[in-house]
């Protein structure tokens, strides 16, 4: 019971007061931090590489990162904003330590990835055109230039403003924008010759 | 402003407006803008449709990331003192300040009452904490002056000492040294005379032989000079 309520206060805590707790000493807080922000992290990694193992990978080294250098965190921005750098960081190395390996691996995956679809036949026939789509659209996605991916990836999955992805890419926020037009343009058109070849 | 080829050069207020961005009046203005623009009208759909496919992918599983950070001194002991209550802070921190002084060997004194705590023996005073010193004893103890005039005593001494060991080994490393230098030169001396002495004889001989000569007696001469140096050889030797 004791333990119980103990958690449900940590997970009340805002990010700078579990980043306190962390720097006292306490580091079950820091676990609470990775709890609160794992599921974007990875998504974030996933989308922006297209391979799950190296997205767990990223995933790791960006809270172990985050871990060390804690201290540094100078609290002028959030938390997650410096979580997301931290990420794109990593996910810049691996890309640049192995991009074609990615898209290999990535074209396994989408080969082998699908499930077997159950049910009705009208359940089916959505279930294999959403499956079908998604399979494009990690193609096409995993296509078009890593800056603009990371971008496209953060609006639309991680739901962040223009300023605040402006922050994290260290970018005016116009750059942003023409990324972010760019990128769905190029996006757009790699989707419609997908879906015409397949 | 972006580069356009597209004949409009609306891009960015229409991703703002895309994504929900735009200020009231921005809005208000692209709304009429897309109105009598057919390319901004068609990218915007086309944009729209292709953010409800991006939803399509969706990440069901999550890494289960778990952080084990290495526990450091410092962190340990801020997590005991987090835990220890107020009473053992206070008891601790009284036993820290008694080995702090007990260390800087201080003694404190309120009215007639002494404190103090010692690690090393005081020089030249006594302390309520100690054992009162027996008065014979205290003065039969050297004083810091005699011990250090003794040492500079046994100092010099050694100092000495020292030097007449190595004037003696100097001395005798001197004579090993002229003797064997004396040894070198006779012998290098007795080889030269003996290497003159065959050269003259090959000489004398040659003439001689020129000559068809006869001197026996310079023979027996030239070898009892050589038995002369053989002696002296070995006198020296």
């Amino acid at each position: 019971m004791l333990i119980i309520s103990l958690v449900a206060e940590k997970r009340q805590l805002t990010d700078d007061q579990l980043i306190e707790q962390t720097l006292s000493g306490e580091s079950e807080a820091f676990g609470h931090l990775v709890r609160r922000w794992e599921r974007q992290i990875y998504g974030l990694a996933l989308r922006v590489l297209g391979h799950e193992e190296t997205a767990r990978d990223v995933c790791q080294e960006t809270f172990l990162s985050a871990f060390r250098n804690l201290s540094k965190f100078r609290g002028d921005a959030q938390f997650s904003s410096w979580l997301y750098r931290i990420t794109l960081n990593h996910c810049n190395t691996h890309l640049r330590r192995s991009e074609t390996k990615t898209n290999v691996s990535l074209d396994e995956q989408l080969e082998a990835g699908v499930p077997e679809p159950t049910g009705s036949t009208e359940l089916v026939d959505e279930t294999i055109n959403r499956e079908q789509m998604a399979k494009h659209l990690r193609k096409a996605l995993s296509a078009i230039p890593s800056e603009m991916r990371q971008v496209i990836v953060m609006k639309e999955y991680q739901g962040l403003k223009f300023h605040e992805i402006a922050e994290i890419l260290n970018l005016p926020v116009s750059t942003v924008k023409t990324r972010l037009y760019t990128g769905l343009s190029q996006l757009r058109r790699r989707l419609e010759h997908l879906r015409n070849a397949g | 402003m972006m580069s356009n080829n597209r004949g409009c050069d609306k891009q960015e207020e229409l991703v703002s407006y895309l994504y929900g961005e735009c200020a009231p009046e921005a809005e208000k203005r692209f709304e009429t803008h897309i109105r009598e623009c057919l390319t901004c009208a068609r990218e915007l759909r086309e944009f729209a449709s292709l953010r409800d496919t991006l939803q399509s992918w969706e990440v069901d599983t999550l890494p289960h990331i778990v952080i084990e950070p290495k526990r450091t001194f410092g962190m340990a002991l801020r997590e005991l003192f987090a835990v220890t209550p107020l009473w053992a802070k206070g008891f601790a921190g009284v036993a820290a300040l008694l080995l702090f002084a007990a260390l800087l060997n201080v003694e404190v004194t309120i009215g007639s009452f002494k404190v103090g705590a010692h690690l090393f023996a005081r020089n030249g005073s006594t302390s309520s904490a100690a054992p009162k010193t027996n008065p014979d004893s205290a003065q039969s103890a050297l004083n810091m002056d005699e011990v250090n005039k003794l040492v500079d005593q046994k100092v010099a001494e050694s100092q000495h000492r020292n030097a007449e060991e190595m004037q003696t080994k100097l001395t005798k490393l001197e004579q090993d040294i002229r003797s064997s230098r004396e040894r070198e030169l006779n012998m290098i001396m007795a080889s030269i005379r003996q290497d003159q002495q065959q050269q003259i004889r090959k000489i004398v001989q040659a003439t001689i032989a020129e000559n068809n000569l006869n001197f026996s007696n310079l023979f027996s001469d030239l070898d009892s000079d050589k038995v002369k140096d053989k002696d002296q050889d070995k006198n020296q030797k």
